[in-house]
């Protein structure tokens, strides 16, 4: 694989990315493996003794295999013809742990042992024993570095139903993966935590009371535009008060540590509020940032801008 | 132990079972496979382990072989396939060890082809078929391609019969490639070469031979004379078959059309086991009631092919026209260069006598008056003239060495003679029936000679019996004074084979009546139309076949 892979021609011809594929005559390819050929020997040698010693039955059995792997070659194939496999809006992954990807495998009928990997990946193919229905499988890849990712071609095998053939495919799937970066809490003691961070937010940038921006609707009082946003960048926002007893947080990028650090450190804050169930926002700088929400969405987008984030 | 490891260790004991019973494992081997079973049953080996078991018993095998082609080289393709069944009885080990499964699956199907090569009668057919299935079934499970119900299961494995039989069918029957022929299979048996030597090698064989039934009574021991080879070329120092006069067969049909109440004459019926080859066993007297067998003319009983399974068949009437059929120049030739000693008595009973009973009762006087002894054992001649060593110095031989020194005896005094090799006698049994039978088995092979008298024609002359007259008056010979343990065995194999061979012979008509319904049919005199009309058959099958494991296999949940 790794030698067809590394082809141009290889690459251009699967270099179309797709939100699903369906397997069939067009996409998929079959070939005896190694224990198929060494079937097809042990039956040309049966074959010829029986022949050259006209024993019949020693014939029929040859006939038997010869028939077998025939046979084998229409199963092997019609073991994966007609699957659908989709790829999905994916999870978060974090950097420096294992990358999973998400995909949905459909089937009207039953099919046996499917073996899909990322291809030119070291991590372990995943191994499906049954599909039949509609099913969710995650394939993994080894560590990434944080950054939004386009997949590499996705390489799936079948054997059954007697290991005579190997039927395969290839899909470059569209949806990109997700590699926030690693969460890392601040360290213990850190003289710069406090400079920065939630709880400078919390005091120091809207005084007693925090606030932050939103659209504006129609309906809303208009006191609360904020004109000068509105001269920046010709939006209306609405500025939102909130009281100090409030749960709602606006997590900020700690400058104070390298890039990549302040982004581990910010990751951790966003998961920890996440989990608590709170109302954040995340900025980034200046105009770079999420308005605080809540829920697995909000979540997912302010990784996803960490993820994706460059200076 | 999961399902397919039983499935595997099932088809593996059959297969064990069939080569042991079959006699076609070497003794070591035997033991070797034997032991591997105690490795299959206890806890799991390492894979370390095993490789030094592979190694010790790979040695084993080595040095039984050597040793055994040292003695008979046509055995090499025996010592081959005895290798095969050890690496696959060693593959089975590493089963346990979830480790090169398929692989052993793939040993076993060889070792299946392998053993069939070897017996093809209906109990190991159908051992080796059932076999196959299992194996394949094996290989579905491994895969988790497996019906949830028994009939499922039954419907995915018989899918593949009906195709697996037109190819059989209709696949083009290549002729022989490699220069292998029938005597590479053969259990030890009478050959159509003799050599000082080979029958008493051969009698302490106990492999069965047939059974004979009579229509009267069970002939005298001195007339219990089965003859399966005539020898006229003499060579090297070895007695062979001249092929020049094989194939001059005798136009039996017209002595049949009379025959219509058999029960008139003498008959004798026999129940043969598979030999590979052409010639089988008759008294010499009568004529065949089966097609496919017939009468050469130096009273050869031929069958139209090499027997593969077990065969019967029916000799009626007193017929032995043959006897007449004039001498060849082969019958008469003397090789003056080899065995000096001997051709030149031949020479001084020629001038010495006046008739051709006068040099036969001087041979006779010969071999009794210069203490001839008989022995199995008798060791080796000379190689340069080796009848000239036994006749005149050693004074010790086997039936074959009588015959033959005899036969040449004959020549040199300028009488047609040649060797007949066959058996004689034959132990006196019951079957369930109760009614009286010859067992014959290779311990009663015999060599005796032919002479052409002018007013007899073919004579036969047994010069043993004038040497050692209890071999050919006792039923039972004296060197099957084996132990009680190996009469045990005997007798048990015998009941055993008694009982099945008469199941077996039914089935084996039915499956001839079945195979000729199997001849291809022509669809076409144009051959090109009627390949197209088989592909297209072999297409449609096909599809069926796919369409039916596709849709069991979708119908199980």
């Amino acid at each position: 694989m790794q030698f067809v892979s590394k082809k141009k021609w290889f690459l251009k011809r699967f270099s179309e990315r797709s939100t699903n594929i369906k397997l069939g005559f067009r996409n998929l390819y079959i070939f005896p493996n190694k224990f198929g050929i060494y079937w097809i020997f042990a039956c040309t040698l049966i074959y010829i003794l029986g022949s050259s010693l006209e024993a019949n039955i020693t014939i029929s059995i040859s006939s038997l295999m010869a028939m077998i792997f025939i046979l084998n070659l229409f199963l092997t194939h019609f073991n994966l013809h007609g699957l659908e496999i989709n790829s999905i809006s994916q999870g978060i992954n974090f950097a420096k742990s294992p990358i999973k990807y998400k995909v949905i495998l459909k089937s009207k009928i039953l099919r046996t042992n499917l073996i899909i990997k990322f291809l030119n990946d070291e991590s372990e193919p995943v191994k499906i024993e049954k599909i039949e229905g509609v099913i969710a499988k995650f394939i993994y890849s080894t560590n990434k570095q944080r950054g939004i990712f386009s997949p590499e071609i996705i390489y799936g095998k079948s054997s059954a139903p007697m290991s005579l053939f190997n039927c395969w495919f290839y899909w470059r799937p569209l949806e990109n993966i997700i590699v926030a970066p690693k969460s890392i809490s601040y360290p213990e003691n850190n003289i710069h935590k406090d400079l920065d961070g939630t709880k400078n937010l919390n005091s120091n940038i809207f005084g007693d009371e925090i606030s932050y921006l939103k659209n504006y609707r129609k309906g809303e009082n208009k006191s609360q535009i904020d004109w000068k946003s509105f001269a920046k960048t010709n939006k209306l926002s609405s500025k939102k008060f909130i009281g100090k007893s409030s749960n709602i947080k606006f997590l900020k990028l700690n400058r104070l540590y390298p890039l990549e650090k302040s982004l581990q450190y910010l990751c951790f804050e966003i998961k920890e509020a996440y989990k608590k169930g709170d109302i954040y926002g995340v900025e980034i700088k200046g105009d770079l940032h999420i308005n605080p929400s809540s829920g697995y969405e909000h979540y997912r987008s302010c990784l996803i801008l960490l993820a994706g984030y460059k200076e | 132990m999961k399902k397919y490891q039983k499935i595997i260790y099932f088809a593996y004991t059959f297969l064990s079972i069939k080569l042991l019973v079959s006699n076609n494992l070497f003794n070591i081997i035997s033991i070797l496979i034997i032991s591997n079973y105690y490795f299959l049953l206890e806890g799991r080996r390492s894979q370390n382990d095993l490789n030094k078991i592979s190694f010790f018993q790979i040695i084993c095998w080595l040095v039984n072989t050597i040793i055994v082609f040292t003695n008979d080289s046509s055995m090499w393709f025996l010592g081959l396939c005895n290798l095969i069944w050890l690496l696959t009885s060693i593959k089975i080990i590493e089963v346990k060890n979830f480790i090169n499964i398929k692989n052993a699956v793939l040993f076993m199907f060889i070792s299946v082809g392998l053993s069939s090569l070897f017996s093809q009668d209906i109990y190991s057919n159908t051992i080796h078929i059932i076999c196959c299935f299992l194996l394949i079934y094996s290989l579905l499970i491994i895969n988790n391609y497996q019906g949830s119900f028994l009939y499922k299961q039954l419907i995915i494995l018989s899918s593949f019969i009906p195709i697996t039989l037109i190819t059989y069918i209709y696949i083009p029957k290549v002729n022989p490639w490699l220069n292998l022929n029938s005597e590479l299979i053969t259990e030890t048996g009478l050959n159509n070469k003799l050599r000082p030597g080979d029958i008493s090698s051969l009698v302490q064989n106990e492999q069965l031979v047939g059974r004979i039934y009579f229509g009267n009574k069970i002939p005298l021991p001195i007339n219990r004379y089965w003859r399966v080879y005539v020898l006229d070329k003499f060579e090297n120092n070895t007695w062979q078959e001249d092929e020049v006069n094989e194939l001059n067969l005798i136009d039996n049909i017209n002595f049949l059309k009379p025959i219509t109440n058999k029960n008139k004459y003498s008959s004798e019926k026999w129940i043969l086991e598979p030999s590979y080859k052409r010639n089988i066993p008759w008294s010499g007297k009568g004529l065949p009631l089966d097609k496919n067998l017939d009468i050469s003319s130096k009273g050869l009983l031929l069958l139209d092919k090499p027997l593969r399974e077990r065969f019967q068949y029916e000799i009626v009437r007193n017929y032995d026209d043959w006897r007449n059929n004039i001498p060849n120049a082969i019958d008469k030739k003397v090789l003056k260069s080899e065995n000096k000693l001997l051709n030149k008595l031949g020479q001084k009973w020629f001038k010495e006598s006046k008739s051709e009973e006068e040099i036969l009762l001087k041979a006779q006087k010969f071999f009794q008056e210069n203490g001839f002894r008989y022995s199995v054992n008798p060791g080796r001649m000379s190689k340069l003239n080796p009848y000239d060593d036994f006749l005149f110095n050693r004074k010790i031989g086997f039936c074959e060495h009588y015959a033959s020194s005899f036969s040449l005896l004959m020549r040199a005094a300028n009488i047609p003679s040649r060797v007949v090799v066959g058996y004689q006698g034959g132990e006196i049994l019951k079957n369930f029936q109760k009614r009286s039978y010859l067992l014959l088995d290779n311990s009663y092979a015999h060599a005796w000679s032919e002479v052409w008298l002018d007013n007899k024609g073919w004579t036969r002359i047994d010069p043993t019996e004038w040497i050692f007259p209890e071999r050919i008056e006792n039923t039972t010979l004296i060197i099957k004074n084996g132990s009680k343990l190996n009469k045990l065995i005997r007798n048990f194999r015998i009941g055993i084979y008694n009982k099945f061979s008469t199941f077996e012979l039914g089935i084996n008509k039915i499956f001839n009546k079945i195979r000729f319904n199997l001849k291809p049919i022509i669809f076409s005199n144009n051959v090109f139309i009627n390949r197209f009309i088989i592909i297209i058959i072999f297409l449609f099958s096909l599809i069926i076949t796919i369409g039916i494991l596709l849709f069991s296999n979708n119908s199980n949940n």
